[in-house]
């Protein structure tokens, strides 16, 4: 027999049983914050968001909210959506966080490089750490989306995905200010491979 | 970014300079493991590129290339592990990456392949127009050693040389004669064979080559001309350690 039960406005401090975390990366005593494009819910602006039900619209927003090596947790629910389209358009530049994309395949949160080819993420905080992140591409020839230049970034279980007749020249560019980089189980997928990367 | 960590990391499409590369800076104490390349780039463009001072471990890395045996730009100062491998056909078992130990026994077949005494061949085709008087490389230059000339081949095609008076191999040794074979060209028309010993003019067995030297072919008293082919082999017995020579 099983039991279960629901929380619908999350546990803003983690959650345990039997001194077991339940999620692995709920085990934190920083803020969790939720983002979900797909919750007709979802804003930016209101106080009392980022709980499961009403969450963040953006993770670039939620990034705002969090607090430098707090220990704090943006989750990103599946079929969450963000599109990047200049320069420095998303910036992880708080450092010590966790950001946990949930889902599975091409359902997972993602995040889209589109518009101009120095569209990118700027990871300019150290310590900084995406789970099962999916990153594609909506444009030929991206220069550097995922431009590293803190130290200890961390991707575990990411994904990058061109598309058809996209090529990307650098998915993941480390400055040398980027010590302690850490990938740990990252896929390229190539488009139709009809180019050259 | 020193001390980074890459594991588990899978790609594969057509990359003009490499799938991961260290190209500004080099990078320290990297690890490398369980990476997974394969870089379809026609050139071939190998799937690693580091930097020759480059430090770290690399275990389990698999490069698989279009062609050729460059599967990493350079094996930088990492230690490479038996299990890296680069692969340049479908279904084959893997080259090993990384300079194998004097001590392995890998590192000993290859030291045994390029001692004194082993043998190494040059092939090279020359269009009869392009023998001169002024002469046309065969070889390169030799290194790390003196080359025992042993023998030389050649083979024309059904057209063969044309024009001149005399085709001619010789070295730019500093010592001994120059001109080690001859051959009149009229001798050398459609489908003849010759070897070191059968030219009619020039035959001198036992030539060295010189370290730092090489072969030159060349027409007397007339460039040839046409476009008959004439195949050249030329046999080289080491007479030291890892010299060696390629064709021009």
């Amino acid at each position: 027999m099983s039991i279960s039960a629901n929380y619908p406005n999350g546990f803003a401090k983690g959650h345990t049983s039997f001194e077991i975390p339940l999620i692995d990366v709920m085990n934190s005593d920083g803020n969790v914050f939720w983002v979900d494009s797909t919750n007709g819910l979802a804003s930016d602006s209101a106080a009392g968001r980022g709980t499961f039900n009403l969450p963040f619209a953006t993770i670039d927003y939620a990034i705002g909210r969090c607090t430098a090596n707090n220990g704090d947790i943006i989750i990103v629910a599946a079929g969450h959506t963000e599109t990047v389209i200049a320069a420095a358009g998303l910036a992880l530049d708080v450092a010590g966080i966790t950001i946990r994309f949930m889902g599975e395949g091409a359902n997972r949160g993602t995040i889209t490089f589109t518009t101009a080819v120095t569209a990118d993420m700027n990871v300019d905080a150290a310590n900084v750490t995406m789970i099962n992140p999916r990153f594609t591409a909506g444009i030929d020839a991206l220069t550097a989306p995922i431009d590293v230049n803190a130290a200890n970034f961390k991707i575990i279980g990411g994904t990058w995905e061109d598309g058809t007749s996209i090529d990307t020249t650098d998915c993941l560019v480390a400055a040398a200010t980027a010590t302690g980089l850490e990938l740990h189980g990252f896929e390229y997928i190539a488009g139709d491979e009809g180019g050259t990367q | 970014m020193d001390n980074a960590i890459l594991t588990g990391i899978k790609g594969a499409g057509d990359f003009g300079t490499g799938i991961i590369e260290n190209v500004t800076d080099e990078v320290l104490n990297i690890h490398f493991s369980d990476i997974y390349l394969k870089n379809t780039n026609a050139s071939p463009t190998p799937c690693m590129v580091l930097d020759a001072n480059a430090t770290g471990y690399a275990d389990r890395v698999n490069c698989r290339v279009a062609s050729g045996t460059t599967y990493v730009s350079s094996v930088a100062k990492l230690n490479w592990t038996g299990t890296c491998l680069g692969y340049n056909a479908d279904g084959e078992g893997g080259d090993p990456i990384g300079t194998a130990d004097a001590s392995s026994i890998e590192g000993k077949i290859d030291a045994l392949a390029i001692q004194a005494g082993t043998v190494i061949s040059v092939q090279k085709t020359l269009v009869s127009s392009a023998v001169l008087q002024a002469g046309v490389d065969i070889t390169g230059v030799s290194s790390a050693g003196d080359l025992l000339i042993e023998d030389v081949v050649m083979s024309t095609d059904a057209t063969g040389l044309a024009v001149g008076t005399n085709f001619t191999i010789e070295s730019d040794n500093a010592n001994g004669v120059a001109v080690f074979f001859g051959e009149t060209v009229a001798n050398l028309g459609a489908n003849k064979t010759e070897s070191l010993a059968t030219g009619s003019v020039t035959a001198i067995a036992g030539v060295v080559l010189e370290t730092g030297k090489k072969l030159i072919a060349k027409s007397t008293v007339a460039d040839c001309t046409g476009a008959g082919e004439i195949d050249i082999t030329i046999k080289f017995r080491r007479l030291a350690a890892g010299a060696t020579i390629a064709s021009a």
